[in-house]
């Protein structure tokens, strides 16, 4: 016990290392994909496919009346570089139901607000609305974003007349659930991905045992194999964070993003900086 | 050279020496005494030397295992393996309050650090000075938060969370470190990682699987094991509590070895302090605030029953309570104290 480790059994403990860390990045992705399908489940036994045929709130930016809205709160800050580009972080999400009337199988229902519903943007529009439309928008959120609590904003996706929801109601007939494209879709899509992932990363590894075994041991070959295993060790976590990311319901989706001005500042002067500040750089 | 280390701003750091003196009056007897503050040489304070100590042992270990044969044993790499643990405490440290007077001198001592972790050690500033000092990254979850795993066999958990924490916190320093002003964060990250992966790279195509049995296993060890002490410390604490948010572990062996590293509530509140100073204000700030079962006598303990004698994941409680009745103490609001590490770890 005292002499000196034979390589062997390290090499046998590194497998094992490697072996545990793949299996449980698997079984955490089996997990995920399952409670996905539970959710789809749960949702799918009430959900109901309808359209908006009038809307309460305000107007939705397509001079159209609002039947909902999902909102991200989020911080931009500047990055470093040329031209200037903005960063945005994700605060909050919320979901806000002004209330109106949805079509569903021929009948008409008159639901009311609510600021409790789980409300899903389209993809598309929420990536529209994200944008940061021409340089004199950027400019106004530049103007505090250098700072540590960066430039405030909104990114608010509505869901208004004409639009196709995927809703659900409780007992009482109020709306507990909206939007704007399949649950059941993005459900099955993300599940898929989930078990793609644990039988891909499972079988590299298997792949990569096999080559880190081939005789000689410790030969060029096994240790062309030993390094892609450590290689593949490092990788897999990413990885699977990712895939787990990637799924977040979309409702609570990272927004993120980044912009990027189209030129920089005319004359270097940075918006909202005085001239003094410009001076001392 | 500048450098960054993220040293406390004035609410959380203001350890007065008259309030260090009040505190030693009502100290419990045997406590490792205390508490001035005294330069050594280029050391800021001569407690370190247990800090510098540590790490040369541990890095002379590495070398030793590496180069020679007779040194690759079982007890030696337990050994190594521990030390590299003491290594990302120390890491900790030192990106709280670097220990050297000189910058040069602590931007080359993170580089010795980051070796030993195998990762660069400013990422510490964003991921855990800034992040998880205040449980809140812009709004969202810590990086590090104990809901990123949920296998209903708790021991899963503990094994998995590096796995998903990691990730994270890379991804997190990644983006922070793009932002306006952190140039010379990048800088010093950049070269924290070619020392680290450069050198541990050379000692991998020289040897590589004496270097993966004998140096990378140590290294990933230690960064491993620090990623998990976010679970061990925080799971099922009230994170959204003042003093109730952390569980400390006041074995006094234990602490003298983890340079007081158990001691995590205070840690968080006053981040400041340098770690020789934390049973002063553990004793006079945390104690009176903080559930008795969150203050554990050994960590030892509280892994057997908390990963191998039971199966599920113990049920938070409203920990909280224990400080509601009692006077607040002089402490600046979280997002205060936030700020003033913001400000500090962009300070270019």
């Amino acid at each position: 016990m005292l002499g000196p480790l034979p390589y062997w059994l390290l090499g046998v403990l590194c497998l094992a290392i490697v072996w545990v860390t793949a299996l449980l990045c698997a079984y955490a992705s089996l997990s995920y994909a399952s409670g996905l399908g539970a959710r789809a489940r749960a949702l799918g036994a009430t959900l109901r496919e309808g359209r908006v045929v009038r809307g309460l709130g305000a107007t939705d930016g397509a001079d159209r009346g609002a039947f909902a809205a999902h909102v991200v709160e989020q911080v931009g800050r500047a990055l470093d570089g040329e031209p200037p580009a903005l960063a945005f972080s994700d605060k909050a999400y919320r979901g806000e139901v002004f209330g109106g009337t949805l079509e569903c199988g021929g009948a008409t229902l008159d639901l009311g607000a609510s600021s409790a519903v789980e409300v899903w943007p389209d993809a598309a529009r929420q990536a529209a609305a994200a944008g940061v439309e021409g340089d004199a928008a950027f400019d106004a959120l530049y103007k505090d974003a250098r700072g540590a609590k960066g430039s405030p904003r909104l990114v608010t996706t509505w869901i208004g007349e004409g639009d196709t929801v995927h809703f659900a109601t409780d007992a009482a007939g109020a709306l507990t659930f909206l939007a704007a494209s399949s649950p059941l879709a993005f459900f099955a899509a993300r599940r898929r991905a989930h078990v793609l992932f644990a039988l891909a990363e499972l079988g590299v590894c298997a792949g990569l045992t096999a080559l880190a075994l081939r005789p000689p041991a410790f030969g060029p070959l096994s240790t062309l194999g030993g390094v892609a295993l450590l290689a593949f060790f490092l990788l897999v976590q990413p990885v699977g964070v990712a895939v787990e990311e990637a799924s977040r319901e979309p409702w609570k989706a990272f927004l993120r993003g980044t912009h990027r001005r189209s030129a920089p500042f005319p004359g270097g002067v940075v918006p909202g900086r005085t001239t003094t500040q410009v001076l001392n750089g | 050279m500048s450098s960054l280390t993220n040293s406390p701003g004035t609410s959380h750091g203001a350890a007065s020496s008259a309030r260090v003196a009040e505190t030693l009056a009502a100290r419990p007897s045997g406590r490792p005494s205390p508490t001035t503050a005294r330069a050594f040489g280029p050391l800021k304070n001569i407690r370190d030397l247990r800090q510098i100590g540590l790490i040369t042992l541990y890095v002379g270990l590495l070398f030793t295992m590496y180069f020679v044969p007779a040194a690759r044993t079982l007890p030696l790499l337990a050994f190594a393996c521990w030390l590299a643990f003491l290594n990302s405490v120390v890491l900790h440290n030192c990106l709280h309050a670097g220990p050297f007077r000189s910058a040069a001198l602590n931007d080359a001592w993170r580089m010795v650090l980051s070796f030993g972790a195998l990762y660069p050690a400013s990422a510490n500033i964003p991921s855990h000075n800034l992040v998880h000092h205040h449980f809140d990254d812009d709004g969202q979850e810590d990086w590090a938060a104990p809901q990123h795993v949920r296998f209903k066999w708790n021991l899963l958990n503990l094994v998995h969370f590096p796995n998903v924490a990691g990730p994270r916190t890379f991804a997190g320093v990644t983006r922070w470190s793009k932002l306006f002003g952190r140039g010379e964060f990048r800088r010093q990250y950049l070269r924290e990682q070619v020392f680290a992966f450069g050198l541990t790279g050379l000692l991998l195509a020289f040897d590589f699987w004496t270097a993966l049995f004998f140096v990378v296993i140590p290294q990933l060890y230690g960064a491993r094991g620090i990623l998990r002490i976010n679970l061990i410390q925080h799971d099922g604490c009230d994170v959204t509590s003042e003093w109730n948010h952390s569980r400390n572990f006041v074995g006094r062996a234990f602490n003298w070895v983890m340079c007081n590293n158990g001691l995590h509530t205070i840690h968080h509140n006053r981040a400041g302090l340098h770690w020789s100073l934390l049973w002063d204000w553990h004793d006079k700030e945390a104690v009176p605030r903080v559930d008795p079962s969150l203050n554990e006598p050994s960590m030892v303990a509280y892994l057997a029953r908390t990963y191998l004698f039971r199966f599920s994941r113990p049920e938070p409680r409203a920990v909280a309570l224990a400080e509601a009745n009692v006077a607040s103490a002089d402490l600046a609001a979280r997002d205060v104290r936030r700020a003033e590490v913001e400000a500090a770890g962009t300070a270019v």
